[in-house]
């Protein structure tokens, strides 16, 4: 199957691989993963004390389409409210990469990745 | 993705095609037996001299025959189509949902192996970890497929294990490229 550009610049370039400390109060971690692919993906999002999106990492083993899905959530995240990251939905992002359908669940994945994050950061201020 | 995905419409059901009783726990021996028996009478060959639409039934045969002996044999693939067979797709995309622990235990994993990736001794010591987790998992199996009214639990641990089968492959995969 052929990857889209924007996929392969992703998978080649991948933006803010890495991780967050996950004991931090302003730090959210997400971890999600796909039992058909048994792809994993952790997606951490930095959030300063107003509420806004400062740095976010992640590290995903999986498919190019499904690093390309976190890395380009990761860029999208950056500089956005709680609420607004929340928004991000999976079609964006599969629209964005181009993704065939078969791919659409490595976007499902960051999607979920997204929410995962921000509710672990809710949990843990205790909203 | 595994090949009996593609023989959705097939009606047989594997387990009445091979003579075994439909549950999870099953007799691998009586298996192999069933499966060689009907093996030899459906054989293409038996009809080499028939008809061309025997000849062809045949070769179907044996093809749906091989897919549901190989669905079965192994554990993962038998709890799927367990779950397949009462409406259950673990695999469906929208549902990515795993325990967290578990997916934490993962992510180590995989970090362990992408770390230690030209390591034997390494690989074969998270290797050896992988298997103890996987033998618990198929050590509780048995018992969550018995709750024929609530398979949560049978869901759960088939996503696991469909997990672990993945990084075992890998592992797998990274011993070939040592070697």
């Amino acid at each position: 199957m052929a990857y889209s550009e924007k996929v392969l610049d992703h998978y080649e370039n991948p933006r803010n691989v890495g991780s967050l400390d996950k004991d931090d109060p302003h730090v959210g971690t997400g971890m999600v993963g796909a039992p058909a692919c048994g792809d994993v993906m952790k997606l951490q999002i930095k959030v300063s004390d107003d509420g806004v999106i400062e740095d976010a990492k992640f590290k995903t083993y999986g498919c190019g389409s499904a690093i390309a899905s976190s890395s380009l959530v990761t860029e999208w995240l950056k500089g956005k409210t709680l609420n607004e990251a929340a928004q991000i939905k999976n079609s964006a992002i599969a629209e964005e990469l181009a993704l065939p359908p078969v791919k659409i669940h490595c976007s499902v994945l960051a999607e979920d990745a997204i929410k995962a994050a921000v509710a672990d950061f809710k949990s843990k201020q205790g909203h | 993705m595994w090949l009996w995905r593609k023989l959705y419409s097939v009606t047989t059901n594997f387990f009445n095609l091979l003579n075994i009783p439909e549950q999870f726990v099953i007799d691998l021996e009586k298996l192999n037996q069933h499966y060689q028996t009907i093996q030899k009478e459906i054989h293409p060959d038996r009809f080499a001299s028939t008809n061309k639409n025997d000849q062809l039934q045949s070769v179907k045969k044996t093809a749906e025959l091989n897919v549901a002996y190989q669905t079965l044999k192994s554990p993962l693939r038998r709890a799927e189509y367990l779950l397949h067979i009462h409406g259950l797709d673990m695999m469906h995309e929208k549902n990515t949902a795993v325990s967290q622990d578990f997916l934490m235990q993962q992510m180590e994993w995989r970090e362990e192996l992408e770390t230690h990736k030209k390591n034997k001794a390494s690989l074969e010591a998270l290797s050896l970890n992988i298997q103890k987790e996987k033998k618990e998992i198929l050590h509780l199996l048995p018992e969550c497929f018995k709750k024929k009214n609530d398979l949560h639990e049978a869901i759960e641990m088939t996503r696991k294990l469909n997990f672990i089968e993945k990084i075992e492959q890998h592992i797998s995969d990274a011993l070939i490229e040592i070697e």
